[in-house]
């Protein structure tokens, strides 16, 4: 079940907050709601690999107390642990990853190794990543282990996080688990973002998916334009992001709405100045897993050498390449984004006095670049691609498909590229700078000026049309997913 | 920060208000339809396991099919797309031609293939004239005139045009024997969007009559083919007319909704002189249909034309009036003409109300879908032994699911 679709909207949601809420008296009740509920959301899309989601559950549970059991032997809980971690990493190797190997294989020794048809879990990625957050958190003694396996399988399988993240670290989710409260600010925040999350999903991204999907096939038919290989590469670009960020905010939103504060994921990534700076505010949970989990650990760039930081970053990006889908398009990727941090690195970019324009356009490039051979179904068709993309020998520059597209989504590529920047923090620091200078003159006591904020007439306007805008928001995009309009659902290959 | 949560907090409330009623309404319209699929699905001897997936898939079609007020949603989205200027719908699931009518297409890089299903024609032309069966490949219009359609800018076009010449060359050269609507309309003035429905990739009634009267003379001009009482059953002053004002949503326009599309006039036709006539319909597993009496008791379903049902519905569209639209198999016979020929369309809808009104010169007329015809089509053509087998689609249709006969080069 996705978030954009009716079942989930008119079906799954409403049951689940009525359930939720009608044990208001107990939190080990209400906890339990959100177990049955998560495990009934992910056989909903896949009925079979719910037992796949719940054998993960009870062997990582049993490895948890094993681990906390031989804590004060270190070599035992060391041992416990790699074990956890080949079973956690196996069964993702097994699912996502085998095919590929092998075909791989058969192709580099001539070999002819039956390729196993496996169908990959969705969310594998994401929970098996959970997994292994907590028997380290247990292993580093910075958690204790869970001795609830109810407890335990509601932080593996939470249905806002379950499919798609963010990636959430266990000693962060786990003091929610008992001790979270429910409030009507948490809540209506909730929604609000939750209904912000919908409006990017079904409104800019699967529009930016049509852009993008057409293209790539009028390229694969040999009939694309430099200007509208382009145009497909950013459309694409807006696609995953809005696509991503949209799951993210409303799994951030449904979280908020049981009393949990599930993290960030996204921050404005293409405002970003370096590469560096993209991945800090690009699937944040994913380069902080990384970060804590293997960058860290292998020392990060606290080492005796730069060789060995090189190394350090290789191993990170590659890992994260690879984590995305078994295909070597993702692996180039990462390598790419290896390349350029590690470069950034190096020559200290980001402390560089290279005009920010200049920079953010370096970045946007990259990501763009890297976007497209992400997006791309093999290397050769990558390749194709940005070949497009750049040769003003052979391609035409324009024709007029390239016209047609931004006539015809011209008001979606408008609120993509609108939204990717941080609009209501603009704004208001914009109101914010006002009244300071309202402050300034009026010579009114700080402690006024919130209040004075309050009073501004856009401030009042925005804040009275806030809830009808949201609403129509919602009804549109119902509309959208009543007319059964194009949704793709990205996360398949993750 | 109070003010600045009150805002989100009349979010949520209004959220919540929307959210659970219209849950509820949702619910109570999907609920039987719910019930059936469990019921269906589990009612198998398959283990219940098994049947989880099939069941999950067909609960969440039933719930994205059956929404409350569903159509309402349907005309919000085609007016946001009309006050978007959009002249593309929904990933080219329709596009809107300058005129305002509407069109499917595609993106392709030029025609396609017709190797094959040119070569299945030819056997079936070998095979049917061994049966003793004059045959004919019958080219409907595709509804893009080229020349007079206008597409803005960028929008594709699929050839289905130059698809349908590339096909008529390929049997001609093979000499089967073709004949090409889209000229006899260029020759009579007739190919033009006017003849289309705008909401429809159909030619009009009055279209497919006059097609009808072109098919009658083009017949006798190539066999000498003795239409009874010709002059009688081809002129239209011996058929009623009536026209329904406003009535007719296309197939089209039932996916975008009228506000997008608009509504338009459906005539219907039939004749004034007396008629008998028994009509036998079947598809794949549905019951058998059978119906008996004059043209417009048997061959035409009526009920169609009320505007009783719901017009969102494909089953209701007006179009279907004539032999209940695309049976895979049906039999005519016309108790009035018993020396008439026997003849067996093989053919899409395009060909259905022309189908219709040939048969009062024919003593019986039989007709295939191989879209939903669970028979053998070579059986039926080495069987049967027609005077005569047309086979005739639209341009767009000239793929091989449309062609699935003949497909052994030994037969």
């Amino acid at each position: 079940m996705t978030f954009a679709s009716l079942s989930f909207l008119f079906y799954f949601l409403p049951a689940v907050l009525v359930l939720y809420y009608l044990f208001f008296f107990s939190r080990t009740l209400k906890n339990i709601v959100l177990l049955v509920c998560s495990l009934m959301f992910y056989a909903w899309g896949e009925p079979k690999y719910v037992i796949l989601l719940i054998l993960s559950i009870v062997v990582n549970y049993i490895f948890g107390i094993i681990i906390d059991l031989s804590k004060n032997r270190k070599h035992a809980a060391k041992f416990w642990l790699v074990f956890g971690l080949i079973f956690n990493l196996s069964m993702l190797f097994v699912f996502k990853y085998l095919s590929f190997v092998t075909k791989n294989l058969n192709y580099a020794t001539g070999g002819d190794i039956k390729i196993m048809d496996i169908a990959l879990p969705i969310g594998i990625s994401f929970f098996t990543f959970q997994a292994i957050s907590y028997l380290v958190d247990i292993y580093r003694k910075d958690a204790k282990a869970q001795k609830n396996i109810l407890n335990f399988a509601l932080y593996l399988s939470f249905f806002p996080k379950l499919t798609q993240g963010p990636i959430m670290r266990y000693e962060t989710f786990e003091p929610q688990i008992l001790n979270r409260k429910e409030t009507v600010s948490k809540f209506s925040s909730g929604v609000c973002m939750f209904l912000v999350g919908l409006g990017k999903k079904i409104l800019i991204a699967n529009n930016m998916a049509i852009v993008a999907d057409r293209i790539i096939e009028i390229h694969n038919m040999g009939q694309s334009t430099i200007s509208l290989a382009w145009l497909g590469a950013i459309a694409y670009t807006f696609q995953i992001y809005f696509d991503f960020s949209g799951y993210s905010d409303m799994a951030v939103g449904l979280g908020l709405m049981f009393g949990f504060k599930l993290d960030r994921n996204f921050n404005y990534p293409y405002i970003s100045k370096s590469i560096s700076e993209f991945w800090r505010r690009w699937h944040i949970s994913l380069g902080s897993w990384f970060r804590e989990y293997v960058y860290f650990p292998l020392g990060g760039s606290r080492v005796k050498n730069k060789d060995i930081m090189i190394r350090n970053l290789a191993i990170v990006w590659i890992s994260t390449g690879i984590w995305h889908g078994a295909n070597w398009t993702f692996l180039i990727w990462g390598v790419i984004n290896f390349v350029f941090i590690a470069l950034e690195k190096m020559f200290q970019f980001e402390k560089s006095k290279i005009p920010n324009f200049i920079k953010h356009m370096y970045a946007m490039f990259i990501i763009i670049m890297g976007w497209v051979i992400f997006r791309a179904n093999s290397l050769t068709e990558a390749g194709s691609y940005i070949g497009d993309m750049f040769n003003f020998v052979k391609v035409k520059l324009y024709n007029d498909y390239t016209y047609m597209f931004l006539k015809e989504f011209g008001v979606f590529f408008f609120a993509a590229i609108l939204f990717s920047v941080p609009l209501a923090a603009i704004v208001n620091n914009f109101m914010a700078k006002g009244i300071l200078i309202r402050n300034t003159i009026d010579e009114k006591p700080p402690f006024e000026s919130h209040s004075l904020y309050m009073q501004a007439p856009l401030i009042k306007l925005i804040n009275f049309i806030y809830p009808f805008v949201l609403m129509l928001l919602f009804f549109v995009c119902v509309t959208y997913l009543v007319k059964g309009s194009y949704n793709p659902f990205i996360y398949f290959k993750f | 920060m109070k003010r600045f949560f009150s805002k989100k907090i009349v979010t949520a409330i209004l959220f919540l208000a929307v959210l659970f009623p219209l849950s509820l309404f949702n619910f109570k319209t999907a609920y039987g339809y719910l019930k059936q699929n469990v019921q269906t699905d589990f009612g198998t001897k398959k283990s219940h396991f098994s049947q989880v997936q099939t069941t999950v898939t067909d609960l969440n079609a039933t719930i994205n099919d059956k929404v409350y007020q569903k159509y309402k949603y349907i005309e919000m989205y085609g007016y946001i797309q009309e006050l978007l200027d959009k002249k593309e719908i929904n990933n080219f699931e329709v596009v809107k031609a300058d005129d305002g009518s509407l069109h499917y297409t595609y993106f392709t890089s030029g025609t396609n293939p017709v190797d094959v299903i040119a070569t299945r024609m030819e056997r079936l032309n070998a095979a049917a004239k061994k049966a003793g069966s004059k045959v004919m490949y019958v080219m409907t219009p595709d509804k893009y005139i080229k020349g007079k359609t206008k597409f803005e800018t960028g929008i594709p076009y699929n050839y289905a045009n130059e698809t349908a010449d590339n096909f008529l060359k390929e049997l001609q050269k093979n000499n089967v024997d073709t004949l090409d609507f889209r000229q006899l309309m260029k020759d009579d003035g007739k190919y033009t969007p006017d003849s289309f429905y705008k909401t429809d990739h159909h030619w009009k009634v009055q279209t497919a009559f006059w097609a009808y009267t072109k098919f009658v003379d083009e017949l006798e001009k190539k066999y000498g083919f003795v239409f009874p009482n010709k002059e009688e059953y081809t002129n239209i002053n011996n058929f009623n007319q009536i026209t329904y004002k406003d009535s007719y949503m296309g197939s089209m326009a039932r996916k975008e909704g009228k506000l997008y599309s608009g509504v338009e006039d459906f005539t219907f036709i039939y004749p004034k002189f007396d008629t008998n006539y028994y009509f036998y319909a079947q598809t794949g597993g549905a019951s058998d249909l059978n119906t008996q009496g004059r043209f417009e008791q048997a061959l035409t379903f009526n009920s169609l034309l009320s505007g009783g049902g719901d017009p969102y519905d494909a089953q209701n569209d007006k179009y279907f009036t004539y032999m209940d639209g695309n049976p895979g198999f049906v039999e005519i016979n016309n108790f009035n003409e018993p020396k008439g020929a026997k003849v067996l369309f093989i053919k899409d809808s395009l060909m259905v109300p022309v189908a219709s009104f040939f048969s009062l010169g024919c003593s019986k007329v039989y007709m295939v879908d191989p879209r939903y015809y669970a028979g053998n089509i070579d059986d039926l053509i080495k069987k049967y032994k027609f005077d005569y087998v047309f086979v005739s689609y639209t341009p767009q249709n000239l793929t091989e699911e449309f062609f699935p006969f003949y497909k052994d080069a030994k037969k």
